[in-house]
């Protein structure tokens, strides 16, 4: 299963075939960068969280 | 189903597919199995994403942690969690103070039973087929797949 690199921490991706095709601060933003690039793909789109929620208290 | 925790920095967390159904297909994302929660909460631009009118759904007031209150939005959406397709009460926020989607307890743990290994690092979804003459439920398979 794919890692999301530590340089993504505090950000959400958008993978595409075990790549991460866009990334940023809002799950909109990287759902519609993604859906530019690649309209047809299915796109799975995940929260990279950071050191702080690592340990966290829901 | 068997689901192997996610990998993130160092530590192993209980994050399963989820997929949300939207005005032109699904919506494909990863969320945070918590057992405390008593709704699935999503970030409100998820709502936008779905098609979704944010502040048609039922607004409903959640304590969070720190005591504060929280504004949420209920819709009845369809989903596909743990491999089975069902509708279920999700709720859509625009203050949610960490940047995981959230699976709580609302519907979704009415449908499987979830069982977390800590030890091994996976979480175990066990599916319970429901029926009118069964409303408790019946174990209809455990399904390994790592």
């Amino acid at each position: 299963m794919e890692i999301v690199p530590q340089k993504y921490a505090g950000q959400y991706v958008a993978w595409v075939d075990g790549n991460i095709v866009s990334s940023g601060k809002t799950q909109l933003e990287v759902f519609n960068s993604a859906k530019k690039l690649c309209p047809e793909k299915e796109i799975i789109v995940e929260y990279a969280p950071t050191k702080k929620e690592l340990i966290t208290f829901l | 189903m068997k689901i192997l925790y996610r990998f993130h920095d160092g530590k192993h967390l209980p994050i399963v597919d989820i997929k949300l159904k939207s005005c032109d297909g699904w919506y494909n994302t990863r969320a945070y199995v918590d057992s405390g929660a008593s709704y699935s909460l999503f970030h409100a631009d998820v709502a936008e994403i779905l098609g979704l009118v944010l502040e048609s759904g039922e607004l409903i007031e959640m304590t969070v942690g720190d005591g504060d209150s929280l504004k949420v939005y209920i819709h009845r959406i369809k989903i596909i969690c743990g491999g089975e397709e069902f509708t279920a009460s999700i709720g859509f926020s625009k203050g949610i103070g960490v940047g995981f989607n959230i699976i709580g307890r609302k519907d979704i743990f009415d449908w499987f039973i979830v069982c977390f290994h800590e030890q091994e690092k996976f979480l175990e979804l066990t599916y319970l087929n429901r029926t009118a003459s069964n409303t408790f439920g019946a174990i209809v398979s455990t399904r390994y797949t790592l």
